[in-house]
């Protein structure tokens, strides 16, 4: 009994070290494998304390690794996007101004009861409210309203004349351009060249440059 | 980065202590096995006595690889080996003796094997 106490203690205090190694993020906001590191990890320190036969070492050893694999590829994913993207995947639009882009619905394995649901979730019960709906790569949806159905702020009331009614994209992601976001908002190289022209900044050293089709940006320097 | 230097220093630690644990436990099944070869050497040589106080020897050595071995193998698997090392002094003089030897070795081999990172073990 005092065997199986002990093992439990050390294995709690095991689990909270492992969870504050992998840093803070709530249930909902974790990546799948992330996720998939969670569940293995209380499954795994299930097994000693059950099992005083086995080495508290066969608990112990797979849960630091795993911990440690999970922290290595973070890193990684936060440094390289291509791994990122291989490992997270991408985020995919599933509604464009109210309609249902029924063929990412299908990759996506999402039905539309699982849209709907969504919508509901965040107030809105008429798709054509939406748009843009997006799959997260945590697999939340994230719903922008139709201009008319959003409630009224400040900043609308400000800018009623303003055409755009699509969110920002992102051009540079720390100092990488994205020339598909640049093609989407129908900007060229020219206006991105004048922009970072007249914030004195080279490309490589901008962490986030994000317009809207209005031209309309926001321009965050690398910190070093 | 501190998390990544820590987990890398986990990981380093983790690989460095379970290679050292290995060849710290082939050592150690390398000299059971010769305690227990010597003992059946002068059994076959009729000197019983001396075999005995090599089983002696073997059993003491048990209790020290017992406590290394249980780090990382399973309870069950080291209590099979156990009860055949405490078996030996009764057998002296029956046939079983060398047989239960012969257990013994294999038992030690099998339990070195399991730890080993074979790729059948792995897959």
């Amino acid at each position: 009994m005092l065997i199986i106490f002990l093992r439990a203690f050390i294995l709690y205090v095991l689990v909270i070290f492992s969870v504050r190694l992998m840093g803070k993020r709530q249930i909902g906001e974790l990546q799948p494998s992330e996720l998939v590191i969670t569940i293995l990890v209380s499954n795994i320190a299930t097994l000693p304390i059950e099992d005083i036969n086995l080495p508290i070492l066969t608990g112990i050893i797979p849960i630091v690794s795993l911990v440690c694999f999970d922290v290595i590829m973070s890193s990684v994913t936060l440094k390289f996007k291509k791994v990122r993207r291989i490992v997270s995947g991408n985020p995919r639009i599933i509604v464009i101004n109210g309609k249902i882009d029924q063929v990412a619905m299908k990759q996506l394995r999402y039905s539309l009861d699982d849209l709907m649901e969504s919508l509901r979730e965040q107030g809105i019960f008429d798709i054509t409210e939406v748009q843009y709906a997006i799959v997260e790569t945590t697999g939340k949806i994230s719903v922008l309203q139709k201009k008319d159905y959003q409630p009224i702020t400040l900043d609308i009331v400000e800018n009623k004349n303003s055409a755009s009614t699509n969110p920002p994209q992102v051009i540079i992601d720390d100092g990488v351009i994205i020339k598909k976001a640049l093609d989407v908002l129908g900007l060229n190289d020219k206006w991105l060249n004048g922009v970072l022209n007249k914030n004195k900044v080279k490309a490589k050293d901008v962490f986030m440059l994000s317009s809207d089709e209005d031209k309309n940006y926001t321009l965050i320097k690398k910190d070093h | 980065m501190k998390r990544l230097i820590i987990s890398f220093l986990i990981l380093a630690a983790i690989v460095t202590t379970s290679v050292y644990t290995l060849s710290a436990f082939d050592k150690a099944n390398h000299t059971l096995v010769s305690y227990v070869e010597r003992a059946e050497e002068l059994y076959k040589q009729n000197k019983t006595d001396l075999a005995e106080e090599e089983l002696t020897r073997l059993n003491r050595f048990w209790s020290d690889y017992y406590n290394l071995a249980s780090y990382i193998v399973q309870s069950t698997k080291l209590e099979e080996v156990a009860q055949s090392i405490s078996k030996l002094k009764a057998l002296m003089g029956k046939d079983e003796f060398l047989s239960e030897c012969e257990s013994i070795k294999y038992g030690v081999r099998l339990i070195y094997d399991s730890e080993y990172p074979y790729l059948h073990s792995i897959l």
